[in-house]
């Protein structure tokens, strides 16, 4: 529960500075033969009410010091669809919806709610794509900058959301993607 | 660069995918991270890497979502 990890941050550190919402998960299906009740729930339950958990567990903790910095991790697929992620791409999308809101109703608490979209980025979650030739070229024919982003290019932008140096940004959505929702490669 | 100096970061999902790298920076710059997920091992071998490279860190098992969590939220926390 995410109030056990708040306690735990607490008990430990007597405060909770940050926060960053990257937990998320991301099965495929055709909207047309996925499994509502389990499936489309349990992405729902992960990827936007675990952040929006997460937020309720630590937001008071922030309002007690006077300050804190939220940034979520949206993604690409909260801008675009993509085919078999329909789930996917509507709670990346209200991912998007709840960093603007929560910014709203915060930012006067100093409380900064923020969010990265990475791109195609070389991860685990992301392996087979690597190791699909066609799903490569298609990549790469999209991809303005003509390479995959690395994990250190995502967290970089993590962290200056989280930083001072972004207390001018509130309810953004930093799109880290190499360009590829610029446009179209055709 | 270190931007942070001992702030207090939460990461949930710190075990795997960009989690772990998210972790690691910010204790690189300077934070103390409690590395949150649901997976035990390894929200403990993502703490367990930052503490190898001479930062803070914690480890904590949490999963984000059982309604259980939401009955009070408000100020107060829930």
């Amino acid at each position: 529960m995410c109030s056990v990890m708040t306690a735990e941050a607490v008990e430990h550190y007597d405060r909770i500075d940050i926060l960053v919402n990257n937990v998320g998960v991301r099965p495929t299906a055709f909207f047309l033969e996925m499994d509502i009740s389990s499936r489309w729930q349990r992405m729902l339950d992960v990827n936007l009410n675990g952040a929006m958990c997460g937020c309720c567990a630590v937001i008071p903790h922030m309002l007690e010091i006077g300050r804190g910095k939220i940034v979520n991790i949206a993604s690409v697929a909260g801008i675009l669809a993509f085919t078999k992620r329909s789930a996917y791409v509507a709670s990346k999308g209200a991912i998007i919806g709840l960093t603007k809101a929560l910014a709203f109703e915060l930012s006067r608490d100093q409380i900064w709610v923020n969010a990265v979209a990475p791109g195609t980025t070389v991860t685990p979650m992301n392996a087979p794509y690597f190791a699909d030739p066609a799903m490569l070229e298609l990549l790469d024919f999209e991809m303005p900058i003509g390479r995959f982003g690395q994990p250190n290019e995502i967290t970089s932008a993590v962290l200056l959301l989280a930083s001072d140096e972004a207390d001018f940004v509130c309810g953004e959505t930093l799109v880290v993607d190499g360009g590829w929702t610029t446009g179209k490669g055709f | 660069m270190m931007r942070f100096s001992g702030k207090i970061a939460v990461v949930t999902g710190a075990a795997v995918g960009l989690g772990h790298p998210i972790s690691g920076q910010f204790a690189a710059e300077g934070d103390v991270v409690v590395a949150a997920d649901v997976m035990a091992e390894g929200a403990r071998e993502t703490a367990s890497a930052i503490v190898a490279a001479g930062e803070r860190a914690l480890a904590v098992q949490a999963d984000v979502w059982p309604w259980t969590d939401v009955q009070r939220h408000d100020r107060r926390g829930c």
